[in-house]
């Protein structure tokens, strides 16, 4: 009896056995490895599908991608001009020179200033931004000097007033003596 | 070992136990064998239906890679070209139009006042005059002169201006009121 018992347990852990192994094999190179793939492709296919999503919706909008291009980069053509390139600054302060003559400003002196400590601005494509100063000594009557900052504040170059010292002369009434001092911006 | 029950057959103790477990064992491994088909199927056809699906989709990739790369690169130039822009309108946007200040101060002017210095930099506007009036009411002119001033919406913080200072000096028996207007830009 003790025997045929011993047997039976024996028969039971042996089917027991076969159980667990056949389980840890299904487990281990079916469904584990199923497993595996499917979450590796999942987001691929999540990241496929959103990419081709865009890719039609894109392309539904191409033409209008394009327009948008072409009104973007006519208007960056006309900003571009406000940021001059750094071996153009002689050149603006001769436009300067040659708006002050057109406008009867007598300019006494004109000097560029690159200020060492300006802080330069990133995040431009065509390179770093720097500020840059232009100091004018001038001799001339209010209106030209109105006439004159008009001019240089309308260029395509961007000039900005930072300064202005007007000292009205009591021997000229018509002629001020002023100090001006001009921003503009350079690219590197 | 010999076994003698002599017990009648209605009383004999019969092995119920083993009979349950050899139906319980029974019911275990169908139901597992259930449970294991049915995560297969679950599984297994997920496995086949993301695997299809990514398949097709890997295959779609080579067909529109030239238009794939055309938009990309219009997209990339439209964002390198909005960044462009909206940092030289951010840069530039910041300026005092001073030709126009000029212009709306000499406009303003009334007879009987002049300037002696004008000064105006990122900070401060200041400036320096004087005023004279025959019928002696060079502060109402001054306060005119003032206000419209302060009145002028293009200018900017104009409305802030202010009477610093007004002195009163005599020239030659006539009097002459010097007087400062300052306004805080920053």
């Amino acid at each position: 009896m003790m025997k045929l018992d011993f047997l039976k347990q024996k028969k039971i852990i042996i089917y027991l056995l076969i159980i667990i192994t056949v389980l840890a094999i299904d487990i281990l190179f079916i469904i584990k490895p199923q497993i595996l793939t499917i979450k590796k492709i999942s987001p691929e296919i999540n990241k496929l599908s959103a990419d081709l999503k865009a890719f039609e919706e894109d392309k539904k909008n191409l033409n209008q991608l394009k327009a948008s291009f072409e009104i973007l980069n006519k208007k960056s053509i006309g900003l571009d001009k406000r940021i001059i390139q750094e071996d153009e600054l002689l050149t603006l302060v001769e436009k300067i020179s040659k708006i002050g003559r057109e406008e009867d400003v007598k300019i006494i002196q004109i000097s560029p200033i690159e200020d060492p400590k300006a802080k330069k601005i990133s995040g431009y494509s065509k390179g770093d931004i720097y500020p840059v100063m232009i100091n004018i000594y001038i001799h001339s009557g209010y209106h030209q000097l109105g006439r004159f900052i008009n001019k240089l504040e309308n260029l395509d170059q961007f000039l900005k007033v930072l300064f202005i010292d007007i000292k009205f002369d009591k021997q000229l009434y018509t002629t001020q003596v002023v100090h001006l001092t001009l921003g503009a911006f350079i690219v590197k | 070992m010999i076994d003698i029950n002599l017990l009648p057959e209605k009383l004999k103790k019969k092995n119920i136990n083993a009979e349950f477990n050899k139906d319980f064992y029974y019911n275990v491994i169908i139901a597992l064998v259930i449970i294991l088909a049915f995560i297969h199927l679950l599984i297994g056809s997920t496995f086949i239906f993301k695997k299809i699906k990514f398949r097709n989709l890997k295959s779609i990739v080579p067909k529109i890679e030239q238009d794939l790369k055309e938009i990309s690169d219009l997209k990339n130039r439209v964002k390198l070209l909005q960044a462009d822009t909206s940092k030289i309108l951010d840069i530039t946007k910041d300026r005092m139009e001073v030709a126009f200040a000029l212009n709306r101060l000499s406009m303003d002017l009334s007879n009987g006042i002049w300037f002696r210095h004008l000064k105006l930099d990122e900070t401060e506007f200041e400036l320096e005059g004087s005023v004279v009036s025959l019928k002696e009411d060079e502060m109402s002119l001054l306060n005119k002169f003032l206000t419209s001033l302060k009145n002028e919406k293009n200018i900017k913080v104009s409305d802030k201006l202010e009477l610093a200072d007004a002195k009163k000096r005599n020239f030659q028996g006539i009097d002459i009121i010097d007087f400062i207007l300052r306004v805080k830009i920053k």
